[in-house]
């Protein structure tokens, strides 16, 4: 699967987002990092171009619950509904019902294992085959737990 | 959801739908035959140096220079994947910071295990961008090695990136490469040390006798890139290039024929323990190819 890993925001920690984007790879992903500091309309336009079918987001700073949902609003605005929308980070319990109601998928704390994401991505793969709801604007009801 | 038919997909992206153009790309490096009439021969620069020498900020640059001016630039960047899982990272475009992605395309491709540092539809995706209205194509190669040049047969110009901190001149001499660049960007002329590369740069060449001009430039300050996208405009596809270029097509197209041959890692193992010479290696995968 073509999956971007992006960094949005003012946020320079991109460790982790390195570790998964490796992880990912060594799962036999291509995997393209956007590098720092890309705003949500980067962040598109580069999942756009990329032809990625699953974005993963790393953030680290705090600004998860303005930046989250706006840019899988974008996606949805450019009909870009298929696309998996999933967040690595530190991610208070409190915001995740926000990040999960705006269409993301999964989200990775502090503590999870490398192969995690990457059950993440045959999981998607899974029901993608079977015709059920995946991307951002494909409908709610499933998340990974 | 219902598969478009690739030219149906072609007519969106004409009419500048970006999420269409990806599509199709995707579906042709995939393995989806999809022929365009062509009228006119793509402009197609590559770029090669070794890593670390700075090809993606150079080439961030450059892009940069050229979509200010109004043209239209296509960017593919190979990365290698990995031979394990066959999965890769592409991590190129992280150096983009004064292209502006609404004017110019960027793409990260894997190479998918061909060793020849090609991927099978590379030449197909080229023609596409350029009848698309793509008037500058720049690829990005792997880097500097023995096996990653096929990618030249698909430009007709080479730049190659060279800098202070690397001193790799010699190393791309060895390996051929100084034959087939068009011109040389000596790169990072902010940093100490710059002067004295650009002179062994140029005494390098000095036995060559069509020596490529090198241009010092720097991707940090943008100093030098006026006159090296001048210079790259000067550039004259010729025949003596052709063949250098020809030569390193077809010997890494070949290597990586011999390593995907069943019998390849039988024959290494066999050598690596004197079981049998290399000479006797090279008769067995005669057997299986024949003779050399």
């Amino acid at each position: 699967m073509r999956v971007v890993i992006a960094k949005a925001g003012l946020d320079g920690h991109d460790r982790g987002a390195k570790i998964i984007a490796r992880a990912m790879r060594d799962g036999g992903h291509e995997v393209i990092y956007t590098g720092l500091r890309r705003t949500p309309e980067q962040i598109i336009g580069i999942t756009r171009d990329e032809d990625g079918l699953a974005l993963g987001i790393s953030t680290l700073s705090g600004a998860h619950s303005r930046l989250i949902p706006v840019i899988c609003d974008l996606l949805r605005n450019e009909g870009m509904h298929e696309v998996v929308v999933f967040i690595g980070g530190i991610i208070p319990d409190p915001d995740r019902a926000i990040l999960y109601n705006s269409g993301v998928r999964a989200i990775f704390g502090p503590g999870t294992s490398v192969d995690e994401p990457i059950r993440f991505l045959e999981e998607i793969e899974n029901r993608r085959k079977q015709g059920l709801p995946v991307g951002v604007g494909e409908g709610e009801g499933w998340r990974w737990q | 959801m219902a598969m478009t038919s690739l030219s149906s997909q072609f007519e969106l992206a004409k009419n500048g739908d970006r999420r269409s153009l990806a599509r199709l790309l995707t579906r042709i490096e995939n393995g989806e035959e999809f022929k365009v009439d062509t009228q006119s021969l793509p402009w197609v620069l590559g770029v090669t140096g070794p890593p670390g020498s700075g090809k993606s900020s150079l080439i961030d640059r450059l892009a940069s220079h050229w979509s200010n001016i109004g043209d239209r630039v296509a960017i593919l960047a190979i990365d290698p994947s990995s031979p394990i899982s066959g999965g890769a990272l592409l991590g190129d475009r992280a150096r983009m910071v004064h292209t502006n992605p609404s004017h110019v395309y960027f793409r990260s491709i894997s190479t998918r295990g061909n060793h020849g540092g090609i991927s099978p539809g590379l030449e197909s995706m080229i023609v596409t961008l350029s009848e698309l209205g793509w008037n500058r194509i720049i690829i990005e190669t792997v880097g500097v090695g023995q096996s990653e040049f096929s990618v030249i047969s698909v430009v007709n110009r080479v730049l190659l990136v060279d800098g202070p901190d690397r001193g790799d001149v010699l190393q791309a001499e060895k390996a051929g490469i100084l034959e087939i660049a068009d011109l040389i960007a000596c790169n990072k002329s902010d940093l100490p040390g710059s002067s004295s590369s650009m002179r062994s740069i140029i005494d390098g060449l000095s036995f060559s006798e069509n020596p490529p001009p090198v241009v010092s430039v720097s991707s940090l300050t943008g100093e030098g890139i006026q006159e090296l996208a001048e210079k790259i405009d000067e550039v004259v596809p010729n025949q003596s290039k052709n063949i250098a270029r020809a030569i390193i097509t077809l010997e890494s197209t070949m290597i990586s024929r011999i390593r995907k041959s069943p019998v390849y890692e039988d024959v290494i193992t066999k050598i690596s323990e004197r079981k049998i010479t290399t000479l006797e290696g090279v008769e067995l995968l005669e057997d299986q190819y024949g003779k050399l």
